[in-house]
């Protein structure tokens, strides 16, 4: 024990303070950087020996995570990405089935059997006539122009979907090169605590495209599998991409860097990917077979009864529509080329007896609107219209129930997770004053062992 | 539990903005003064207004069917009542011209009036309403008495004027005015012609009666057209009615009470003024701890 010592421990004193300042000024610095978890400066008394030395010594930096809070993070995060991935996709369907803001197909319904309605009352006029031939064009385009948007729809999804597998697969390399970086930096003795962050950020970044899992291998690098399928595992990672089957349906496979591919298609359920996927697959394929399934049979329904009938010159067994179907009806339906330009084709007489003005016919057309003649004839043709728009309804709004009630998981999950990693203003004020406290003292310690040397120095 | 601060100011956005969507909400419900906006809404209520905007439809087409063949049951029934009292003239000038011996000039004279009341009723016969000719069946674009032979037809023409409710519209000429009613009124009339030109007593006691017969055949037919007129007036006054119901029903479906919109409104606006200020208070003790310390 002596002066020197003194001096050695002043020494040690700043240094470690002043450590404690520089990680303090870290969290400051950091406090709103994404990714960014919280830092300790790791103090101890430094033992030399065996004997009693009283020193301060630096061991390191500690970064406060806890993995199972992150995982629990990470996965509400990707369930949000989901729900607001397929919300999105659902808010585009249902704004094509809005009738309230006239976007829906329920006017082109009402103005096909009400053209009906007025042929009746007036079968000999070639004004009612013509406007039967027009509200039924009309009413084939709508149905078409439904029909298109959805398949625009579905196409538009795959690019979504592609786009986000380039990211993940962007995402998976950087991941593997930062288990590189980080297993080189920390062999090496240095602090790789920035290079955990960017890691930890990107695993979070990854959870929201697709649903996965982590684990750490027995040298501290992560192994990630997306869906099922391994896609980093040390220092190597693995592609995605989205095609489309021979059926069209959506296809995410894993794609590793030797040739072999995994299909995760039926085990993608959450991230963006999971969310679209389900979006196009559940609810996209729901409307577009409502939406045939109804062109089918009200075109069916009509065609029968019109055929049944006789037009002006006579003839009868004409269909009003072309459409194959039921698959496909929506984008198939057509006003019959055959009617077009021949308004004196429509069928309003019921035989060449009541030529020309005879109308049971046409009154049989327009009572197809009070006929249960969809849906396996168990609905009439605005009934099932009205099942086509209240599924998607039903649809969205469970969607967007899905999306808050998520969202708040995650947001809660987030706080869990700050609570451990996050920095606290307040509580980096207080280890500010503590560290340039700690530092003042050891600045005065240093001094007066100064002094006392400097007096010992003068006696002699 | 350690609040960080990332979490509180998370937690600051989170409720501002779950306050400005639902004022926004509110906005929209009052501006649009519809509840149900899009199907999410309320899938039940946009689904079932679809089902209550069809039978308005429906109702508002049957009412323009009514509307529209109304108009030629009245004008048939009129026309029928001016036949009638041709009828009447034609009985009474068969009556006279049986009961005395009649000079040359009567017999012209008279031959001559039942001549032009003839064409008159022939016109009637020939009356053409806004579809085509009243009397010829569903053979509406011919003239159905061209000389008085009937060369329409006797089928009826008929329209949906309810749900399920199909009614006939047209009157028919045939009943009215040919053997198919009884009696062949044209030929009828003819008969009278020959017997006042060749004053045959006989023929004129018979024509007498059937001058009676013929009017009352075509009263007959007259007063069915105005039973149809009645049926379609009550057909008229229920969907007016309906079309009332209708509409209350939607209304109560989709739309926004407005009273309720309004108040909405305003305490959404309330709360989004609350969700501000309390955020702003957050974002003030933050900032006094800091400065405390510093």
């Amino acid at each position: 024990m002596g002066i020197t010592n003194l001096l050695g421990l002043a020494r040690d004193a700043l240094t470690a303070q002043g450590f404690g300042l520089d990680v303090t000024g870290q969290n400051i610095a950091n406090a709103n950087t994404p990714g960014y978890v919280k830092r300790t400066a790791m103090l101890e008394t430094r033992v030399a020996g065996t004997i009693t030395y009283g020193g301060v010594g630096v061991t390191g930096i500690a970064r406060s995570t806890d993995r199972f809070l992150d995982a629990r993070a990470n996965e509400a995060g990707s369930f949000s990405a989901s729900a607001k991935s397929r919300d999105g996709a659902l808010s585009q369907i249902e704004a094509l089935f809005n009738d309230s803001t006239g976007t829906g197909l329920n006017d082109s319904v009402e103005a096909l059997f009400g053209s009906f309605s007025s042929l009746a009352t007036n079968p000999n006029d070639p004004t009612a006539r013509v406007a039967t031939l027009a509200s039924a064009d009309n009413f084939a385009a709508r149905i078409n122009q439904t029909a298109g948007q959805l398949t625009a729809q579905r196409a538009d999804i795959i690019t979504q979907a592609q786009a986000t597998a380039v990211q993940v697969t962007e995402t998976a390399a950087q991941i593997a090169k930062l288990n590189a970086k980080i297993s080189e930096a920390e062999i090496g003795g240095a602090d790789g605590s920035d290079l955990r962050d960017q890691r930890d950020k990107l695993v979070g970044d990854l959870s929201q495209k697709i649903n996965i899992h982590v684990f750490t291998d027995g040298a501290g690098k992560l192994v990630i599998s997306a869906a099922g399928a391994t896609l980093v595992e040390g220092n190597n990672a693995a592609g995605m991409a989205v095609t489309t089957s021979a059926s069209g349906a959506m296809q995410i496979q894993v794609q590793r860097s030797n040739g072999t591919t995994f299909d995760v298609t039926a085990q993608t359920n959450a991230g963006t990917l999971g969310g679209l996927r389900e979006a196009r697959e559940t609810d996209l394929v729901a409307a577009s077979q409502k939406l045939d399934q109804f062109a089918y049979d009200v075109a069916t329904a009509v065609n029968t009864q019109h055929a049944a009938g006789v037009g002006l010159d006579n003839v009868g067994a004409r269909n009003l529509f072309t459409v194959s179907g039921p698959t496909g009806a929506a984008a198939s339906i057509k006003l019959n080329a055959a009617m077009i330009g021949h308004p004196e084709y429509v069928a309003a007489a019921s035989s060449s007896a009541e030529l020309p003005s005879g109308s049971t016919n046409a009154i049989a057309l327009a009572r197809l609107a009070d006929g249960n003649v969809a849906t396996g004839n168990t609905r009439t043709p605005i009934e099932a219209y009205s099942d086509l728009v209240g599924d998607i309804g039903q649809r969205k709004m469970a969607a967007a129930q899905n999306v808050n009630l998520r969202s708040a998981i995650f947001s809660q999950a987030q706080s869990m997770r700050e609570s451990v990693s996050g920095v606290s203003m307040d509580e980096e004020m207080i280890s500010l004053s503590r560290y340039q406290r700690a530092y003042e003292a050891a600045s005065k310690l240093f001094r007066t062992a100064d002094e006392l040397l400097a007096n010992l120095i003068r006696e002699i | 539990m350690r609040i960080a601060d990332t979490t509180r100011f998370r937690n600051i956005q989170d409720q501002v903005a779950r306050a400005q969507s639902q004022y926004t909400d509110a906005a929209r419900q009052a501006s649009s003064g519809l509840r149900v906006g899009a199907p999410s809404d309320d899938p039940v209520a946009a689904a079932q207004a679809l089902r209550v905007s069809h039978s308005m439809a429906r109702t508002a087409s049957f009412r323009n069917t009514i509307a529209s063949v109304r108009g030629d049951v009245e004008l048939a029934e009129s026309t029928l009542a001016g036949a009638e009292d041709m009828m009447q003239r034609l009985h009474d000038i068969a009556l006279g011209a049986s009961s005395g011996t009649l000079d040359p000039k009567e017999q012209s004279a008279l031959a001559t009036e039942v001549t032009q009341l003839k064409e008159q009723l022939l016109a009637f016969a020939n009356q053409k309403g806004s579809m085509g000719y009243l009397f010829g069946g569903t053979k509406t674009q011919t003239a159905p008495f061209p000389g008085g032979a009937f060369i329409g037809d006797d089928l009826d023409r008929t329209a949906e004027v309810g749900q399920g409710v199909v009614m006939t519209v047209s009157t028919s000429g045939a009943k009215a005015f040919t053997a198919a009613g009884g009696r062949d009124i044209f030929s009828d009339v003819d008969a009278l012609y020959t017997a006042i030109t060749t004053d045959n007593k006989a023929s004129l006691l018979a024509s007498v009666n059937l001058m009676e017969a013929g009017s009352r055949q075509i009263l007959g037919a007259r007063a069915e057209a105005g039973i149809k007129m009645a049926r379609l007036d009550a057909a008229d006054a229920t969907h007016e009615q309906m079309g009332v119901t209708l509409a209350t029903q939607r209304h109560g479906l989709i739309e926004a009470d407005p009273m309720q919109a309004y108040s909405a409104l305003a305490q959404m606006q309330q709360q989004l003024e609350a969700a501000v200020t309390v955020s702003k208070n957050l974002i003030d003790i933050l900032a006094a701890t800091t400065a405390a310390l510093r």
